[in-house]
């Protein structure tokens, strides 16, 4: 059982800090005015007054994280568990600078939840992910913080683990409010391994005479490659190419990044009106940033019939 | 699939804090709100009886639960995806994995069947 003396005890040997903002009921009327008065004036940081100890638990049992490595980005999650059911969760992350941190678009971008629901039951467990994406210049695993935010309510016995504090509420004794956890989770960061991408289209048919666009996919390797750029080298006689919006080059369909992990294509009109049947083999220049900018030459066969 | 980090409720969060205005005026010093997404409480069963076919999906989200500590996903709908990937592996629709999940809340013999899937913890990889 969770032990919340003080208002912010830490637990070393899960990494885990669980603060209660404490506003016992049975104060004096003085202290009751006061924390309306601020209550209306700070909002709803301190609209949701527990009134007992936090009970739930609610912890993280993820210390870990996967590895990512630098220049990655990468969606991690942490598992919770609690002993009793907690609503309305709320999760953020600290990390440290130049990591950068991006929440789940189905919350608005500005927190994440449990993967579920935003209810973790009692003794069970769910999920937050969060993304992160670590520059090129961390080379060494670092810690993030997630402070988690929920409300635990009256009435959690649905699990066969309420403990009868239903109708304690307001007399002191219950075990309903808002509380926060907090946990300190560690990112492992490990040199990337593999190719920087790779080219999935090798070989391209075409018809003698045709124009058209065709697809040159690609897939990342483990880090993400940002100004993503494609341009053909030297053309055989009668082909002639050309690049969406008329540009020197092909950027990605997706996105000017190259997810580490991902697939994504860039496109090439090819203009083969002047071009006779046979086999070519043309130079393909890529282009991107790394930790620093860079350019590869590739290759793509193309059968023309 | 649509992700399924759960919505924030905003509307949830202002009746908890219309009623913590409530309660404090009033010297109770509690509230109780789940604050849930509407979308949800419409699947939600009451004491759903735990069988085998809830058993396997307890299985196939402890294993997951599991695995995704250690997983990094290139993208958001690939936590989705794996999902799914699981679900469409042990048979299981993604409905009836998020009717079970719903049901957990108000369901304790679902919650003591998850319970005894997990207590052995993960498996060492």
């Amino acid at each position: 059982m969770l032990r919340t003396k003080g208002t912010n005890e830490t637990f070393p040997d899960r990494g885990t800090a669980v603060h209660r903002r404490s506003n016992r009921a049975g104060r004096s009327a003085a202290v009751a005015v006061i924390s309306t008065v601020l209550l209306l004036l700070a909002g709803p940081a301190f609209a949701i007054a527990p009134a007992g100890a936090d009970k739930s638990n609610a912890r993280a049992l993820t210390t870990t994280t996967a590895s990512l490595s630098p220049g990655q980005s990468g969606w991690v999650s942490v598992v919770w568990t609690a002993d009793q059911t907690v609503t309305d969760w709320s999760t953020t992350v600290s990390a440290p600078k130049g990591v950068t941190v991006t929440y789940p678009t189905t919350r608005g971008g500005a927190d994440t939840s449990l993967y579920g629901s935003d209810t973790l039951v009692g003794t069970t467990r769910d999920f937050t992910s969060f993304k992160l994406k670590v520059p090129y210049t961390q080379t060494t695993s670092f810690q993030v913080v997630l402070t988690s935010r929920y409300s635990v309510g009256v009435g959690n016995s649905a699990n066969g683990n309420g403990n009868g504090n239903a109708g304690n509420n307001g007399n002191g004794n219950g075990n309903s409010g808002s509380f926060t956890t907090t946990a300190t989770v560690t990112v492992p960061v490990q040199a990337a391994s593999g190719p920087t991408f790779t080219q999935q289209t090798t070989s391209l048919a075409i018809k003698a005479g045709s124009s058209g666009f065709e697809r040159i996919a690609f897939t990342g390797g483990q880090a993400d490659l940002t100004d993503f750029s494609v341009r053909l080298g030297d053309l055989p006689a009668g082909l002639e190419v050309a690049y969406p919006g008329d540009r020197a080059s092909a950027g990605l369909n997706g996105d000017q990044t190259l997810v580490g992990g991902s697939a994504d294509y860039v496109g090439v009109r090819f203009i083969a009106t002047d071009l006779r049947p046979g086999t070519y083999s043309i130079p393909v220049l890529i282009s991107y940033t790394a930790a620093a900018p860079q350019t590869r030459t590739a290759s793509l066969t193309l059968n023309v019939s | 699939m649509p992700s399924t980090f759960a919505h924030a409720g905003t509307a949830g969060r202002l009746v908890v804090v219309a009623a913590g205005v409530v309660l404090l005026g009033t010297g109770l010093g509690a509230c109780g709100s789940s604050g849930g997404s509407p979308g949800a409480a419409s699947t939600v069963r009451a004491d759903v009886p735990a069988d085998a076919r809830t058993q396997q999906i307890a299985e196939v989200e402890f294993a997951r639960q599991c695995s995704v500590g250690t997983q990094s996903f290139p993208k958001e709908a690939d936590i989705d995806a794996d999902l799914a990937k699981r679900l469409a592996t042990a048979g299981v629709s993604h409905l009836e994995w998020k009717q079970w999940h719903d049901s957990l809340a108000v369901s304790p013999q679902l919650v003591t069947q998850f319970a005894e899937v997990g207590k052995h913890g993960c498996q060492k990889t």
